[in-house]
């Protein structure tokens, strides 16, 4: 008995060393190692090719001619000659006669392939594309929370995606690392061959960031006009709540304290309860990223102050102001005492829940829509159209100066191992992607399945409605895979002002305010090469968390005054680096003839 | 004669011979041992030589990215100034040092008296029930714990619910920048969530004393304090400076995952750590990895010289002159 009992822990031992050993093997995960396959080889590959056999779907603007000709080869075609000779059965023809697997990533983009069991449906956008491109994507999954960190080992381990989809790096130091280090390959200097990229790659905050004349990533453009920035920034108030305590619309700081003290501690909702706050900020970053225009610009942008020095905006003295306002405010119970460590999801919620008073967040149609969509289910009795409005916050300098970014946020990039071929058959993806057709298919999905076009060129879905909100359900319900638009551009915020998927009403109110913005706030006028400016200094600086810094500022309860801490916080940041960067970022804007 | 190399060099021999029969005989005991010394041969040794990233050397090389080794550029010291050089590298050691040592004064005795007063309840049933709900927590993961503290502590949470209710004000224990209250909440937490795990290797300490030593004390009479004092006590003792000097050891490594979850704009300044600050700089600064490199050997220094240290200072204080290892 006893020496049965220590073989079997002699045999537990080599197990668990054999399951250690096991684990140090070589990656095989399709989702984790976004290792190269060959073109057909894949057991993806052969099952894609399956489906897209299997599924009778509708081309648009598909004519007789083209079912007929000759069709694309299949993931499995060297497994099956017979192959080579089949048609499309959705009836496309595609530009490329060799398969080819390209791995891709992006936030959340193992939902736009769900699971069989997930989705039972036949995704036509899939269809379509994979055999038009005659490709397979393979997803490899980065969550919004995880993705630097991933993107971050996967460089260094050589284990990147062919398309990192998207990352919001460039100017930093890791962008020029990157470059420097060979992680990722330059586009072709020859971009003739695909018109519309060509045109967005010319733009100057895209050319600022060109290393060795060449372009290195691809700019994920977000809006049509770049003005329409100003609505990714804003402050929502409850009219309702106004109206009800006897409110006007606050105008000075001291109104707007007092207002948002009142919406904290005077029962705005009449439920009884001490239930309610006054304003949040959805993410702490907003208080500094002119949702707050009155104070000038106070964004976390580089800038040349009067003598001309580079400096931060967000690290200046002029953004004393609105951060002393606001720490009279929370001071005072105006302000969520929670608003520094509220997850932003969280935060809509709480907004939604109808226990915010005032609410700073992204304001565009698509952003008031993830609040309505909320807001119908958790307060049905309360017209959101009757209760919520823009504020402007108090105006303390000559003008309100709106929100700005570079025509796009955020980059494509390509791995380094992506040769020509595979480069081209990518951007030729995505020079169909921004393409009228592409746009529509992405946005909107299938004409004739999913939306049809009217008369007047408007575009009329053909989706279900949910019972519960009122509202269409979204296309990705459908086709998962129309997302894959999103690789190089924001599909749904370019289109998002005449997206017929969103409340009208939604669209109204922020088109009325978009475009007030535009014509009566100042545009600060962002020095896009100066954002680009390379130097170690800015790599040695870049922990220092300006946000958080003012968060406790706010929070900040002692006696100190507002000045004290301000030189504390300077203080602290010209230690970890600041002040050399700002240095070193002066003299480099010199030596580039940015500024005198 | 036994002076004679011949001698010598068979002296050798037949120790070796010695050792493997030594080897043969507890073949069983080494074969379970070897899982763990794979493990760390595996996870903290190879590492340290790996010649894709030079291990250890990183530290003294400008790292590049899809680059051989050989191909960095060599940069001495440069990275440990920059680490010297930063001020929220000194904040995070301070932090570090004040909390590893009031865990070593607060939650290190706490597993002891938990095995101690466990050892005390004579009804076997109940003693099961108490060990397990007291160790349960060990097995939730901090992501957890972390998501039902936040339910518990934040403004509209459980507990300053409970104050306002009873007159009190609320407080912000999530968010603010006092070290006495993030320190607390931090012990406690751990504690709670700890103290039945590491009470185990003390019980199982427990177990194996003489139970006759127990009738004879309580034959002379002894009180049950009087037996734990002069029984339980001294039995337990070398276990206790063993974890002890291992705990100081590792007085540098922080409680990442719990600080990891905790940690907010508004605390950073009093409860982050090293390695969450390593980990920062690693994962989620744009900096090059050959200061992470730097910031993670500067502590495995430290902690190693602590640990020597430690033991030093224990066979000095022990009575037979002994050391721990």
């Amino acid at each position: 008995m006893h020496k049965r009992r220590r073989w079997l822990l002699s045999l537990l031992a080599l197990l668990i060393t054999a399951a250690m050993m096991a684990g140090c093997g070589g990656s095989g995960s399709t989702t984790k190692a976004p290792a190269k396959t060959e073109a057909g080889k894949t057991e993806a590959g052969k099952t894609e090719a399956e489906k897209t056999e299997a599924k009778k779907t509708e081309a648009p603007e598909a004519d007789e001619d083209e079912t007929e000709a000759p069709a694309t080869e299949a993931p499995d075609a060297e497994d099956d000659e017979g192959d080579e000779d089949d048609e499309p059965e959705n009836g496309v023809e595609s530009d490329f006669d060799e398969h080819m697997t390209i791995t891709a990533s992006f936030w959340d983009i193992a939902n736009m392939f769900p699971s069989e069991d997930a989705f039972d449906g036949v995704d036509d956008v899939k269809a379509y594309i994979e055999s038009k491109f005659n490709l397979t994507i393979e997803p490899v999954n980065v969550g919004w929370g995880d993705a630097d960190e991933k993107y971050t080992t996967w460089a260094q381990s050589g284990q990147l995606p062919d398309i990192v989809g998207a990352a919001a790096f460039v100017g930093g130091s890791r962008y020029y690392q990157w470059v420097e280090d060979g992680v990722v390959r330059a586009l072709p200097a020859d971009m003739d061959k695909y018109p519309l990229s060509k045109e967005r790659l010319a733009a100057p905050e895209v050319t600022a960031y060109n290393v060795d004349d060449q372009h290195w990533f691809y700019p994920r453009y977000t809006y049509q006009d770049v003005a329409d920035w100003s609505m990714d920034r804003g402050l929502l108030i409850r009219r309702d709540w106004l109206d009800a305590l006897g409110l006007d619309m606050p105008e000075t700081e001291e109104e707007y304290i007092d207002t948002m003290v009142a919406f904290a501690q005077n029962d705005p909702d009449g439920n009884g309860q001490d239930d309610t706050v006054g304003y949040l900020p959805a993410q702490t970053w907003l208080l500094t990223s002119q949702a707050w225009t009155g104070y000038g610009f106070t964004d976390g942008r580089w800038i040349f102050n009067e003598d001309g020095d580079a400096r931060m905006a967000i690290a200046e003295k002029s953004t004393l102001p609105l951060m002393s306002f606001l720490r009279r405010m929370f001071k005072a119970g105006g302000m969520d005492p929670d608003f520094a460590t509220i997850a932003n999801e969280d935060a809509i919620e709480k907004f939604a829940q109808g226990r915010v008073g005032m609410f700073s967040r992204q304001v565009s149609p698509k952003h008031l829509d993830a609040i309505y969509q909320k807001w119908v289910i958790l307060q049905p009795d309360v017209d959101f159209f009757e209760a919520v409005e823009f504020a402007h916050g108090p105006l303390v300098v000559d003008n309100n100066v709106r929100f700005a970014e570079k025509i796009y946020w955020s980059e494509s990039y390509f791995e380094a191992n992506v040769d020509d071929e595979k480069m081209d058959r990518i951007l030729s993806l995505y020079e169909w992607i921004i393409s009228d057709e592409g746009m529509a298919m992405c946005a909107y999905g299938i004409e004739g399945k999913h939306y049809e076009v009217e008369a007047d060129g408007s575009i009329k879905l053909l989706l279900d409605k949910d019972p519960e909100t009122g509202q269409f359900f979204p296309l990705s319900n459908y086709a998962p895979m129309s997302g894959i638009g999103h690789l190089a551009t924001w599909v749904g915020d370019n289109l998002q002002y005449q997206n017929p998927s969103l409340d009208p009403r939604l669209i109204e109110m922020a088109t009325v305010e978009r475009d007030y913005r535009k014509t009566e706030w100042d545009d600060p006028q962002v020095n896009w090469p100066l954002q680009g400016i390379n130097v170690p200094e800015k790599e040695e600086m870049a922990a220092i968390r300006f946000g958080d810094d003012w968060s406790r500022f706010i929070m900040d309860e002692s006696d100190a005054s507002d000045e004290e801490l301000y030189e504390e916080l300077l203080s602290n940041w010209n230690a970890n680096g600041y002040e050399r960067a700002c240095e070193s970022i002066t003299a480099e804007a010199q030596n580039m003839g940015i500024i005198d | 004669m036994s002076n004679s190399p011949l001698m010598a060099k068979r002296s050798v021999g037949e120790r070796f011979r010695h050792a493997l029969v030594h080897a043969w005989r507890n073949r069983t005991l080494l074969l379970m041992f070897l899982p763990i010394l794979i493990f760390y041969l595996l996870f903290s040794y190879a590492p340290m030589f790996n010649p894709r990233t030079g291990g250890i050397l990183m530290a003294f090389k400008k790292s590049r990215l899809n680059q051989p080794f050989s191909s960095w550029d060599w940069v001495g010291l440069q990275y440990f100034r920059m680490l010297f050089s930063k001020p929220d590298f000194w904040v995070a050691m301070k932090n570090t040092l004040l909390l590893s040592f009031l865990r070593l004064l607060v939650e290190f005795p706490v597993p002891i008296i938990l095995a101690l007063l466990l050892n005390e309840v004579r009804v076997s049933k109940a003693k099961r029930v108490f060990q397990t709900v007291y160790t349960f927590p060990h097995f939730l993961s901090w992501v957890l714990v972390v998501g039902i503290m936040k339910d518990l502590l934040q403004m509209d949470g459980i507990l300053n619910g409970i104050k306002v209710m009873l007159g009190g004000e609320a407080f912000n224990f999530l968010a603010n920048g006092s070290r006495a209250s993030n320190y607390a909440m931090l012990i406690i937490s751990s504690m709670l969530k700890g103290m039945g795990w590491s009470a185990i290797i003390y019980l199982s300490t427990i177990a194996g004393i003489d139970p006759t030593l127990y009738e004879a004390a309580a034959i002379d009479g002894a009180t049950r304090f009087q037996r734990m004092q002069y029984i339980t006590w001294p039995s337990i003792k070398p276990t206790v400076i063993i974890l002890l000097i291992l705990a100081v050891g590792g007085i540098l490594d922080g409680s990442f995952d719990q600080i990891f979850n905790l940690v907010n704009g508004i605390n950073r300044n009093v409860i982050e750590t090293i390695d969450v600050y390593i980990y920062r700089y690693a994962f989620q600064q744009s900096i090059n990895q050959s200061f992470s490199a730097a910031s993670g050997l500067f502590k495995s220094v430290v902690s190693f010289a602590m640990l020597i240290t430690a033991n030093i200072i224990t066979r000095r204080l022990s009575d037979d002159g002994e050391a721990a290892f």
